[in-house]
């Protein structure tokens, strides 16, 4: 069967510097693969190139369940790119702030001529968020409910894989952990794969599946999360993961 | 513990410390000491009072905002004191590291010549002096080949070597205190650790305390001696950091710590993809205070007391205090109060 995500050889340029060079790997459905490196090593990058928001270099492939995503144009790009969605770091910049929140989860519908009827309140319960607030506007809510907002709006399309980037680090501590259980608990209901770019390794080694390792536009290490905290084979990973913290104990 | 040792008197004391801005009350009655060569972290949540905290003591609290309570530096008074006083008081006696290092550097003079005009403000010493410190100065920060670099324009360097550059601007005059406002949230956690040693290093050298802003616990359990954890405008806890995070005692302290996922360091949870602890709900607005206790629509302990009146802070043995009218009845640590169960 084929991988839901499959990226072989992407290159990503801008001008002549080469922030991905010859990156593949693969995500399957109901699985988690963390993408971790330093910044400017080309995760984000990776990332917007999934995503059809940036044009690799000619010779790359992105394959989404077995279909070729560089080769497509115009409305079959448009249907193809429903099955895959983002959600951003920060909960309030990807929300517009005049749009009602029941609004602005349904806008992907509308945009794809979908059913609207009842599905604000549907979507909303299915990411813990009160349906009352669908009136309320980003800022009357706070950076967790507005966070499972745009979670919910990634998943209005019925998405196979989330392209998750940083998706709680803007969030205040005290929430985190509940979009982390969130996010966890709707790729084991709906099989969903996750593409998830983060800096924090404890975060990392609690939720991913395998991890690859990202440094100066390269993969230089993929690996099963307990191998790769375990026993890391690269030297680069060992320093990655030496930054860490040590908490006290309780 | 007993301590039969006379505590020095603090670099810095502020004393029931109100900040209103508008009609909003965001800092309300915040209390707690920095010692001298020590660092203190300042913790919370966004709208938690934190920012507001530190720019009352740096003298730039926003545009109408109406300050009450003390703030004294080496014993002096300083609260809501003018640009006058401030003036006399930067450099020597008070630095600030603030978020983003271009706030503070000019991009268009050598940093080097930033540096060596901050000595001259302070000190009359001739421009070469003021030059070799300049380059000691980015040298004992670890900036490889400082003299050459020096003469480098801010946009020349990384954004690492950038915040070490504002460290050396910070330290150059040999302030007792430095206010360093989420320091390191714009870097990647390598260069982040990398940085707050080059901070703590450099302040150890010179005697300097550390006031460390940040909604970061895990960097204020490895960086700070005390911690001051803040929410909703007032202090929910403070004591020794290694206790206050390793054995906090208030619940909102608790939930905060239970809620991480475990370091590298420890055991992972138990099975695949353990839910987290989490509670419900968010930190509320300032706007829009809860009467009583405000973690108490959040608290799974609460009480009808915890409802109804504000908790005050109580110390304890080791200058350990917290803020909870139920601190009696917590298990100790606090932590097992979340700890294997999400509460939501």
């Amino acid at each position: 069967m084929n991988p839901l995500l499959d990226v072989t050889d992407l290159v990503v340029r801008y001008d002549d510097h080469t922030a991905v060079d010859h990156v593949s790997f693969h995500v399957d459905a109901g699985e988690t693969l963390a993408l971790i490196g330093e910044s400017g090593c080309g995760k984000s990058s990776t990332a917007l190139a999934v995503l059809g928001l940036l044009r690799p270099e000619h010779g790359s492939s992105v394959r989404f369940a077995g279909q070729e995503l560089t080769a497509l144009r115009g409305s079959r790009l448009r249907a193809l790119r429903t099955r895959f969605q983002p959600v951003f770091q920060d909960p309030y910049a990807s929300l517009d702030p005049r749009t009602r929140i029941g609004d602005a989860i349904t806008e992907p519908l509308r945009v794809h001529r979908r059913p609207v009827a009842g599905r604000a309140a549907e979507l909303m319960e299915l990411v813990g968020l009160d349906p009352a607030y669908a009136d309320r506007r980003p800022h009357e809510l706070s950076g967790g409910q507005c966070q499972r907002a745009g979670i919910a709006r990634a998943l209005a399309l019925e998405p196979r894989l989330l392209v998750l980037d940083e998706p709680v680090s803007a969030l205040d501590p005290s929430v985190r952990s509940g979009i982390v259980n969130l996010l966890t608990d709707l790729q084991d209901r709906f099989g969903l794969g996750y593409l998830f770019i983060c800096h924090d390794m404890a975060l990392v080694r609690h939720t991913a599946h395998r991890v690859a390792v990202m440094s100066a536009g390269r993969i230089v290490e993929t690996a099963p999360v307990r191998e790769l905290f375990a026993a890391p084979r690269e030297p680069y990973t060992r320093d990655l993961l030496a930054a860490h913290h040590r908490r006290p104990a309780r | 513990m007993k301590n039969p040792v006379t505590p020095t008197p603090p670099v810095l004391a502020v004393r029931d410390l109100r900040v209103t801005v508008g009609a909003v009350p965001a800092v309300r009655g915040v209390s707690f000491d920095v010692r001298p060569g020590r660092a203190t972290a300042l913790v919370g949540e966004s709208g938690a009072g934190k920012s507001l905290t530190a720019k009352a003591i740096l003298g730039l609290p926003p545009h109408g905002a109406r300050l009450s309570g003390s703030i004294r530096l080496d014993g002096e008074e300083i609260a809501g004191a003018g640009a006058d006083v401030y003036r006399r008081l930067w450099g020597r006696r008070l630095a600030y590291v603030p978020q983003d290092a271009l706030a503070v550097l000019s991009p268009v003079h050598p940093v080097g010549d930033q540096l060596a005009a901050a000595v001259r403000s302070v000190a009359r010493v001739s421009r070469a002096e003021a030059r070799r410190r300049a380059v000691a100065a980015l040298d004992g920060v670890g900036i490889a080949d400082a003299a050459r670099r020096a003469r480098a324009l801010p946009h020349e360097f990384s954004g690492g070597m950038r915040q070490r550059a504002v460290i050396a601007l910070a330290l150059i005059n040999g302030p007792g205190l430095i206010v360093a406002d989420e320091p390191t949230t714009a870097l990647d956690p390598r260069v982040r650790e990398q940085i707050l040693g080059v901070l703590t290093d450099s302040r150890r050298a010179t005697g300097a305390a550390l006031l460390l802003v940040t909604h970061d616990l895990d960097l204020a359990a490895a960086h700070a001696d005390r911690a001051v954890v803040l929410y909703a405008g007032r202090v929910t806890e403070s004591g020794p950091a290694r206790r206050v995070f390793g054995a906090p005692r208030s619940p909102y302290t608790a939930c905060l710590v239970a809620s991480l996922p475990p370091t590298l360091d420890a055991e992972p949870l138990e099975g695949p993809r353990t839910p987290l602890p989490a509670i419900g709900g968010g930190p509320p607005a300032p706007t829009d205070l809860p009467p009583g206790c405000a973690f108490a629509p959040r608290c799974p302990l609460a009480a009808p007391v915890c409802r109804d009146t504000e908790p005050a802070l109580t110390g304890t043995e080791d200058q350990h205090a917290v803020a909870c009218h139920r601190s009696a009845d917590l298990p100790v640590p606090a932590t097992a109060l979340f700890d294997g169960k999400a509460v939501s």
